[in-house]
């Protein structure tokens, strides 16, 4: 075994350079080193994670909603201006109030979306657009109108047929502003904050840290003090490994959650967009606040546990009074 | 000894801070900085501006972004956009009314010291202070050709034989009644634009009384002396009503050409065999051959004087970036790029670019007008104030759908539109 004796010897030449106190008390900082970065990270994890989860569910899927609901009523606007055309009522009626109705709903539909657009400066820019071209769709259809109760059929009819080119244009407008909104929503719901790997690594990674320790020390205990092992840096390793676990999955159940959650409310959309690309409706729930509660007691506990498990061995070489 | 040590590191401290604060403070916000800016242009037209202008632009400012916005709306846009008081950096804008407009309410900032008014001729160097003498507020980069009358030559010949092409407006109107006579409908027309619907017919009537009064008369109803009323603007859009009207020359008759979409219709020898306005706005397949299946003559005028437009760039926002962009789109490089792009169909109004700058003989042809020493005269409707602009594009609509309301109605309320004094010195002139 050539192998293992070439390790075990530099193992011991290792050992040999610092006094065993010294080790320990390095090994302590170390330790508690780990469980704080294991902290750091998976506090870095589910704030991230629930910044995008916040980001979709509050505010993404609303304006997905506002967007999609623009666009219902503007289509509803203009089919009912086209129905009072086509009875010759315009002359008596004026649009209709059915259509005035809509069009004010679209509006008020865009102005609700400027204020849940996630989208950024982009999608910002394209509202503006699209109320600008709303706009521009009254006016035309005011023309329109003006001109059929002025009795010039044939100019108010052409005047109808441009209004509805407006609309078409404008239901464009709005269904790539809503994919704009989505493709966030989708972002934010499938960052690498919402992976799993991710979810599982980040904590978990200074916990090996922490193992790699807890081994050393392991070594320190039964060269220098001719122990084998320390059980309550055995359960702070284990509590920190609850820990990661306790985080990862509620992290990840929220992540899923989220997903399904907006999937629900794009589905019951009209017309929902066909680019979503989260899971179908669950009807689970999020248990996050009482599972991070609960992490937070397992990151405290762990953190004594590893404090305590040098204790004993330290005093042994603390002077005597 | 030991403090003079202190002090030299000290220096070089400071020396190595002010280095890297001169790398992140001057490099790092040309790293970043954007340019937006607000264009009506689609299709092959804004194609080309990206692939020619603004991916020659990115490459000759590294780290500098341009996110051009295309509208249909473009003032409608604009207007929101000011009210919000977040305007695009550029805009680039057909109207001279509409930048007269944008000057006087302060939206407009001076591009003097940016751009030379010595790189253009007539009527560009006038058109681009909105008060003579005063500054300039836009900068002219993409032209057009109004007046032209486009045929499908194989069609006239066997239609019409032995016919010459008109040279003047009489016999221009004998050539349309000629076809009306022989069953062929003479003339190809569709106003349908929506929101600006009618600027094809008003462009028309631009060149009818261009043609048969003369630029001085142009320019006196362009700056609201001539009124819509008087004999000379009636008589214009009389001749176009006799080109038009019932019984005349529309294929499918005038409530056709209010709902049809423009660039659907062209000359062709199974339709209409006449057409007029810009090549652009003829939408020939590109299967057609110049010469062969299509051409132009210009619109027969006793002074020779033609109608053109442009698209004109004003700053709405003085940011370094965006100053660069509007001295790199007016440089020759960049209009020369620009008008050879394949398809682009447009015309560069800067006197440096040559006619060999174009990619095709259809427009290398009609670039030459540009520079053939013809007086250009710019569209009136585009000159006018926004409002009376787009009161006579539906004003044109309403004369198709109601000729009999020309006189009674039509022209007396264009008459009662206002129209905001103080435009530029003159919208005609003579290129040098």
């Amino acid at each position: 075994m050539p192998g293992t004796a070439q390790s075990t010897g530099l193992a011991r030449r290792c050992y040999q350079r610092a006094h065993p106190v010294t080790w320990l008390r390095w090994l302590r900082a170390g330790a508690l080193a780990a469980v704080a970065a294991a902290v750091a990270l998976a506090w870095l994890e589910t704030t991230q994670a629930h910044q995008g989860i916040s980001l979709a569910t509050e505010r993404g899927v609303q304006a997905v909603a506002d967007v999609a609901a623009a666009q219902q009523e503007l289509q509803l606007a203009n089919g009912k201006l086209t129905a009072i055309f086509a009875a010759g009522a315009v002359v008596l009626t004026g649009p209709g109030q059915a259509y005035t109705t809509a069009v004010a709903s679209a509006a008020q539909d865009l102005v609700l979306a400027a204020g849940d657009n996630v989208a950024g400066p982009v999608g910002g820019d394209q509202i503006q657009f699209a109320e600008g071209q709303l706009s521009t769709y009254r006016d035309q259809v005011n023309q329109a109108t003006a001109d059929g109760a002025a009795g010039d059929p044939v100019l108010a009819q052409a005047e109808l047929g441009y209004a509805t080119t407006l609309a078409d244009a404008l239901a464009t407008d709005l269904r790539q502003l809503g994919l704009a909104e989505l493709g966030t929503v989708n972002a934010s719901l499938t960052s690498r904050w919402q992976d799993p790997a991710i979810q599982w690594l980040l904590p978990l990674a200074p916990l090996g840290i922490l193992l790699a320790l807890a081994g050393w020390t392991s070594y320190v205990l039964a060269a220098g003090f001719r122990r084998l092992l320390s059980l309550p840096l055995l359960l702070a390793v284990i509590t920190a490994l609850a820990f990661a676990a306790v985080v990862a999955t509620a992290n990840g159940h929220d992540s899923q959650h989220a997903s399904r959650f907006v999937h629900q409310i794009i589905s019951a959309l009209p017309a929902p967009p066909a680019e979503f690309t989260t899971a179908g409706p669950d009807a689970s729930t999020a248990t996050s606040a009482l599972a991070l509660l609960a992490a937070a007691g397992l990151a405290a506990c762990a953190a004594i546990l590893a404090v305590a498990s040098y204790r004993p061995r330290l005093l042994e070489y603390r002077a005597p009074a | 000894m030991r403090h003079r040590q202190a002090r030299g590191a000290a220096g070089l401290a400071l020396s190595v801070a002010l280095t890297l604060s001169a790398i992140t403070g001057c490099a790092a916000p040309a790293a970043t900085a954007s340019v937006t800016i607000l264009v009506a242009w689609s299709g092959t037209e804004l194609t080309a501006f990206k692939d020619t202008v603004i991916r020659g632009f990115e490459a000759a400012y590294p780290g500098t972004t341009v996110q051009v916005e295309s509208t249909r709306a473009l003032e409608t846009e604009l207007d929101a956009d000011l009210q919000q008081g977040d305007p695009p950096d550029i805009a680039a804008l057909p109207s001279i009314g509409a930048i007269g407009q944008y000057a006087a309410q302060g939206a407009l900032q001076p591009l003097d010291g940016l751009v030379s008014s010595r790189a253009y001729g007539q009527p560009w160097s006038t058109l681009i202070r909105p008060q003579p003498g005063g500054p300039i507020y836009a900068v002219p980069v993409k032209a057009d050709v109004k007046s032209l009358i486009w045929y499908d030559p194989q069609a006239l010949r066997q239609d019409t034989p032995g016919t010459r092409l008109p040279a003047t407006l009489p016999q221009l109107a004998t050539l349309s009644q000629r076809l009306s006579r022989a069953g062929y409908p003479p003339w190809c027309l569709a106003v349908s634009s929506p929101p600006t619907s009618g600027w094809p017919g008003a462009d028309w009537i631009a060149d009818l009384l261009l043609a048969s009064d003369g630029p001085a008369a142009y320019q006196q109803w362009a700056d609201g002396q001539l009124t819509w009323t008087s004999p000379q603007v009636t008589s214009a859009w009389r001749a176009w009503n006799s080109l038009t009207g019932p019984g005349g020359g529309i294929d499918h008759g005038p409530a056709s050409a209010l709902t049809t979409t423009i660039g659907s219709v062209h000359p062709s020898a199974s339709g209409c065999l006449l057409s007029h306005g810009t090549y652009v706005d003829q939408g020939f397949p590109a299967s057609a051959r110049y010469g062969t299946d299509y051409a132009f003559f210009p619109f027969p005028s006793a002074s020779g004087a033609i109608q053109v437009s442009a698209d004109f760039v004003g700053l709405f926002r003085a940011t370094p970036a965006a100053a660069s962009l509007i001295r790199y789109m007016t440089s020759t490089a960049a209009q020369q790029a620009w008008v050879g792009y394949p398809g682009a169909d447009g015309f560069s109004p800067s006197s440096q670019v040559r006619p060999s700058a174009y990619p095709s003989p259809v427009t290398r042809s009609i670039a030459a007008l540009l520079t053939s020493g013809r007086e250009l005269c710019f569209g009136a409707a585009d000159a006018m104030a926004p409002d009376l602009g787009a009161a006579f594009d539906h004003a044109v609509l309403w004369d198709l759908a109601q000729p009999s309301a020309l006189t009674k109605t039509i022209l007396p309320g264009l008459a009662r539109v206002p129209a905001v004094g103080g435009g530029p010195a003159s919208v005609c002139g003579k290129p040098a």
